[in-house]
């Protein structure tokens, strides 16, 4: 389907080298999703990576409030 | 010639395999599931409904009498169809309130919620009328494998054509350097 993928990736930088989650291709963060994100958090360590592996403009959408929702509105 | 149909009856037997679900994962199945649970109930026609009715009672005869009897047997067997109906509703699913009304016919939609909204979607797709941007768009999550990888499912789409969005949530373990197949074609490489 895809050509070619150009990929995006954040990367939340810490001085505390531990685990964390890695979320590839975000969907949108309603707070039904952000619920079960902080339940997985409160698990498995915070969310360090954010990737998104695709170019499309309704996936790049999603990726700016997941982003701020999610890693800095905290 | 033998090689030809051996790799004839190989397709053949493949496909005719692989075509008992389609090539949609479990998950996806599980997705189509829980969005497809309309209901569509039988719209019953008068002449049902008064079957069973017997017309060879002619003692009472006078036109203001019939008319009488008539709307209210007409209202009698109606408020008994009701009650039946809200019965058998209550009984088979205790979530169908738009039967409950008395509508015959009725499709029946799972609540909306602000858990289940994105207003951004609103703004940033004003003039596409894409899907889950003011309807519900609500999230499946599932454990692909225990404590390291999760998948979570929603619905995205134009008008009538509406596919699942899937994201990935991986455990990083404390590992310098882990490796991610994507796809077949792409590999990353990434250093935490």
């Amino acid at each position: 389907m895809h050509s070619s993928k150009n990929i995006t990736l954040f990367q939340q930088l810490s001085n505390d080298a531990g685990g964390g989650l890695l979320v590839y291709n975000p969907v949108a963060p309603t707070p039904q999703l952000i619920q079960m994100m902080r339940r997985l958090e409160k698990d498995h360590g915070p969310v360090r990576h954010i990737i998104l592996g695709t170019v499309a403009l309704e996936h790049k959408v999603r990726i700016e409030s997941f982003f701020l929702k999610l890693l800095i509105l905290k | 010639m033998t090689n030809t149909l051996v790799h004839f009856f190989i397709v053949f037997l493949v496909s005719s395999l692989s075509t008992s679900h389609g090539f949609q994962s479990p998950q996806v199945l599980h997705l189509m599931r829980n969005i497809q649970c309309t209901k569509v109930f039988p719209r019953r026609t008068y002449l049902e409904t008064h079957k069973n009715k017997s017309y060879d009672n002619i003692d009472n005869f006078s036109p203001e009498f019939q008319s009488k009897q008539n709307r209210r047997s007409f209202m009698q067997s109606s408020a008994g169809a009701l009650l039946t109906t809200i019965a058998s509703t209550l009984s088979i699913s205790p979530d169908t309130s738009l039967a409950a009304s008395g509508v015959d016919t009725a499709i029946v939609t799972p609540a909306f919620s602000k858990e289940l909204s994105w207003p951004l979607g609103k703004v940033a797709f004003s003039l596409l009328p894409l899907a889950a941007t003011s309807t519900r768009r609500a999230t499946v999550e599932e454990c692909v494998i225990e404590n390291t990888i999760w998948t979570h499912d929603q619905i995205q789409g134009v008008v009538n054509v509406n596919v699942p969005v899937r994201q990935i949530v991986v455990k990083v373990r404390k590992v310098p350097i882990f490796i991610i197949f994507i796809s077949r074609y792409v590999c990353i490489h990434l250093k935490t």
